[in-house]
């Protein structure tokens, strides 16, 4: 396509209300996208290189600081590759305590989403009062993940094995309750939500998108649900003949069977819950309700861990091997890769993020869209750029 | 009111996330600029600039950035593990990725470790700036003069050297359990610590030195 | 706010200072009967101290009730190691207003803690008052006790050690001795030689012997300590009166030789 062609308007967005910073390029024609382009200036963070040569305790520690709002996910994959290649597994209360932080992670990071996207769709008038209650479950479900993880951003229980303690009977009991109160409380707000939605959502609701879609699982994650040999990793400048002549961070995208392929909240559900909007903002409703099937099945596996029995598998196995997991992080899927040398330290190791799948379906999805509700699509997908720019090919 | 900016430079965001989740409390006393409630505006002066990440060597816009905030600004705030002490990217390598806490490009006037620091912290934060002082200001003031500082300082600096007295402040500050009391003194396992400069910034010897 | 001490004020931010008896029961310290009049009042629904066990040494102890309290013996004169317990047993309890008793040193980290938690991990928002106890350094403790055994002491029998000039007072149980502080020296640990603060600045409240006459020296520096002694007192757990103006000089004395101790020993060590 011809980008330049003269009657093309561009628009440079600097994105706000998103996770890191985004440079969003549209060329418009009268009141629609033609094209758009999701690029940033974030630096590179090479976390890859971060972590080489370490010992693989240091990198599981490192490579959840890749993100302060999907920290858990980061762990868990990297502690799955890593015994991956250990050949240790986690017996099956570290399983579980995985599962309910991972899904603790995804309540903290969809509300944080919220958060930020509440200009977008919600009243004016009612915006200030959404975001107080907003954060209100945020804090709760914060403090929940600091009893369960040991710290409510980057959960340090989270460890090589499974998970270095489970609750005692006492605080177990206590957020169970707490729990059950905010799963309750959740469904009261997402009522009260749905009154108060502005025109951008009515608009999103007319709009058809349905790409193919990857997810693994509906809550885990399942390296054998889909093939990972199958994701192809391409350069940004690769991806686009197009490009247009500004400065912006050289980054990596991810296809699927050679396939632009949407992950994340609507693919799961699509996938495992047969749930069915094909609208864009089927997305956002999406997220909405994973929140709530997240807390019910928090509650349900905290039910099930066995007190007394062993959360962690405390073998630390040091040598050569090579590891691989796969992770349903609240946007997506992520892969973690990782070869372990000789005296068991980090010899490489690669990281496919989410956002890598969703910035090609977001460019995609913005096309044909009303200009003044442009803006609202890159961020209707949650993408992250501290995670975007923490790996990328060389 | 009192305005802050709130700017990540490219670190993870868990710090100001964490500082949203203030958002409540601080929205009542001053006026919050940033990213997350889309009114980042950098053209303008602040009363506090609260910068957490660390910052890329390589990439110039940052840099000038960084710059830009710091003019605009009366109380520049490192904020977090990356800002203040470079945490674990001081481990970054390659060409094209090299960070360094933000202290070594511009001057900063006080220094918060923490990997993210609690939601609460900011707020005493301000309140101890509102108050007009206070040791642990002057602490953070003095930390503004290291840009490094972690569980190997400690053990070589404080350990090390005997001036340890075994109080387990260390200890019990980490986030990661990367200290341990042997036989009453502390010893470093080196593949937990991530730099986050917690320990140390607890330690009173530590402490009572650098404000001396 | 709690300030630091220097050399006009060795004392730090002060709220009140009194001199303390015990009431209520006979013969519990003035320190244990504040923390049981909070107990039983429910004030705080626990209390984290140190309890001696072997000779000089302690053992950090969470305690719930008043007979456990009750038989926790005296002070501990050596800094006890608040190994990963303090953190476990506030983690993993549904216990969250805390009295702590310690040392200054502990005083300022946990302090620090509360008011800056500067990992998310921090539980001291669990703890409600900290106390500390005067503090003239504490000991290497083999050194320390090979050191009175030759003034014919064991250690089990020592009850409380203060300073006076220059000596060190060692009170045990059948009197007191006195040992010259340049001997005692050698056996401080060299942190404890650097540490400028005597009375434990960052507490809500500090406890020490008083100098001038029979009876425990409180010093209050929060609303909350303060609130905390005049109740206690109130409830007939203590005897509260105002120190008279030759204690607080007699206490901001010795607060400043620790002081200068300090200083030289920065100028020596660093
Ligand atoms: S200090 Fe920790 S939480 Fe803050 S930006 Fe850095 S890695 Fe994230
Ligand atoms: S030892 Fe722990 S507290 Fe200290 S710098 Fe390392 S990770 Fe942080
Ligand atoms: S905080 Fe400092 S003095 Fe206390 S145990 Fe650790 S190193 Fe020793």
């Amino acid at each position: 396509m011809m980008i330049m062609e003269l009657d093309l308007k561009k628009i440079t967005l600097d994105l706000q209300r998103v996770c890191g910073e985004v440079k969003f390029l549209m060329y418009c024609k009268s009141n629609k996208v033609e094209k758009a382009f999701f690029l940033t200036n974030y630096p590179f963070r090479g976390f890859d290189n971060i972590v080489k040569g370490k010992n693989p305790i240091f990198a599981l520690y490192a490579l959840m600081r890749i993100c302060g709002i999907c920290h858990a996910a980061h762990g868990i994959a990297s502690a799955e590759a890593i015994e991956d290649a250990m050949g240790i597994t986690p017996p099956m209360n570290g399983r579980y305590m995985r599962e309910i932080l991972g899904l603790v992670n995804r309540v903290q990071s969809h509300l944080m989403h919220l958060v930020m996207a509440i200009p977008d769709f919600v009243e004016e008038s009612k915006q200030a009062y959404v975001l107080k209650s907003t954060l209100d479950i945020l804090n709760e479900t914060h403090s929940i993940m600091t009893k369960l993880g040991g710290s409510s951003t980057h959960p340090s229980y989270i460890t090589i094995g499974g998970v270095e303690k489970i609750p005692n009977e006492k605080i177990l009991s206590k957020i169970i309750e707490n729990i059950g109160n905010l799963r309750d409380k959740y469904a009261e707000y997402r009522k009260e939500l749905i009154n108060c939605l502005n025109e951008t959502y009515d608009y999103l609701r007319t709009i058809k998108f349905k790409p193919k879609f990857l997810g693994s699982d509906l809550f885990y994650g399942d390296k054998y649900s889909i093939s990972v040999d199958k994701i192809k990793l391409i350069k940004y400048s690769d991806f686009h003949d197009d490009l247009p002549d500004v400065e912006f961070t050289p980054l990596t995208l991810a296809l699927y069977e050679d396939n632009v392929v949407e992950t994340g909240p609507r693919a799961r559900l699509a996938e495992y819950y047969e749930y069915n909007n094909d609208s864009l903002w089927g997305l956002q409703e999406a997220r909405l309700l994973e929140i709530e099937l997240s807390y019910k099945r928090i509650y349900e596996l905290l039910e099930k861990l066995e007190l007394g029995e062993p959360c962690q598998t405390k073998i630390m196995i040091y040598r050569s091997g090579k590891g691989v997991s796969v992770f349903e992080a609240p946007r997506g899927i992520l892969v973690h890769k990782v070869v372990l040398n000789e005296s068991g330290r980090i010899e490489n190791y690669t990281i496919i993020l989410p956002t890598m799948f969703l910035v090609p379906v977001i460019e995609k999805a913005t096309q044909n869209i009303e200009v003044r509700f442009a803006e609202v699509i890159p961020r209707i997908y949650d993408p992250c750029i501290p995670c975007y720019s923490a790996y990328t090919l060389r | 009111m009192p305005s802050i900016l709130v700017l990540d430079l490219g670190g993870c965001e868990g710090c100001i996330a964490s500082i949203m989740n203030s958002y409540p409390k601080l929205e009542k006393k001053y006026d919050l600029y940033i990213s997350y409630l889309g009114n980042l505006n950098l053209d303008r002066e602040f009363d506090f600039a609260i910068v957490s990440g660390p910052v890329s060597l390589v990439s110039s816009e940052k840099i000038d950035l960084l710059k830009k905030v710091r003019e605009n600004s009366k109380i520049l705030v490192a904020y977090g593990s990356c800002a203040s002490v470079g945490g674990i990217f001081l481990y970054s390598k390659g060409q094209n990725c090299r960070f360094a806490s933000i202290g070594k490009v511009v001057d900063i006037d006080y220094s918060i470790p923490g990997c993210p620091p609690a939601s609460r912290t900011i707020i005493n934060f301000l309140n101890c700036i509102e108050k007009k002082g206070g040791r642990f200001l002057e602490l953070f003031k003095a930390l503004t003069k290291y840009q490094k500082l972690s569980g190997f300082d400690l053990i070589d600096d404080v350990v090390l050297t005997g001036l340890c007295v075994g109080c387990g402040a260390c200890t019990l500050s980490c986030p990661t359990e990367a200290l341990q009391l042997v036989d009453g003194v502390p010893d470093l396992i080196v593949e937990k610590c991530i730099r986050c400069g917690t320990c140390i910034v607890r330690c009173p010897k530590f402490t009572q030195n650098i404000l001396r | 706010m709690f300030h630091d001490v220097n050399l006009e004020n060795p004392i730090g931010s002060v709220e009140g200072i009194y001199v303390a008896k015990p009431k209520k029961v006979e013969n519990a310290g003035v320190v244990t009967s504040i923390l049981l009049y909070m107990l039983e009042n429910k004030k705080v629904d626990g209390v984290v101290t140190a309890r001696k066990v072997k000779g000089i040494l302690g053992k950090i102890l969470l305690i719930k009730t008043r007979d456990e309290l009750l038989n926790t013996v005296g002070n501990c004169w050596s800094v006890v190691p608040y190994t990963m317990k303090l953190k476990d047993m506030l983690t993993s309890s549904n216990l969250n207003k805390i009295a702590f008793v310690g040392l200054p040193c502990q005083a300022q980290f946990l302090r620090h803690m509360k008011t800056f938690p500067l990992v998310e991990s921090d539980f001291a928002n669990k703890i409600y008052v900290i106390i500390s106890l005067f503090c003239m350094g504490t000991f290497i403790t083999d050194g320390f006790v090979k050191l009175i055994r030759e003034y014919k002491i064991s250690p089990e029998d020592v009850k409380n050690i203060d300073i006076d000039k220059d000596y060190l007072v060692i009170i045990h149980s059948d009197g007191e001795i006195k040992v010259p502080v340049d001997i005692v020296l050698n056996h401080i640990q060299h942190g404890c030689l650097l540490c400028p603060d005597y009375t434990g600045v960052f507490a809500d409240i500090s406890a020490g012997r008083a100098i001038t006459k029979k009876g425990t020296l409180l010093i209050t520096r929060s609303k909350l300590g303060d609130n905390i002694i005049k109740k206690a007192s109130e409830e007939g757990y203590i005897e509260v009166e105002s120190a008279s103006e030759d204690e607080i000089t007699k206490l901001k004395e010795k607060a400043l030789e620790k002081l200068k101790r300090a200083m030289d020993y920065t100028a020596k060590l660093l």
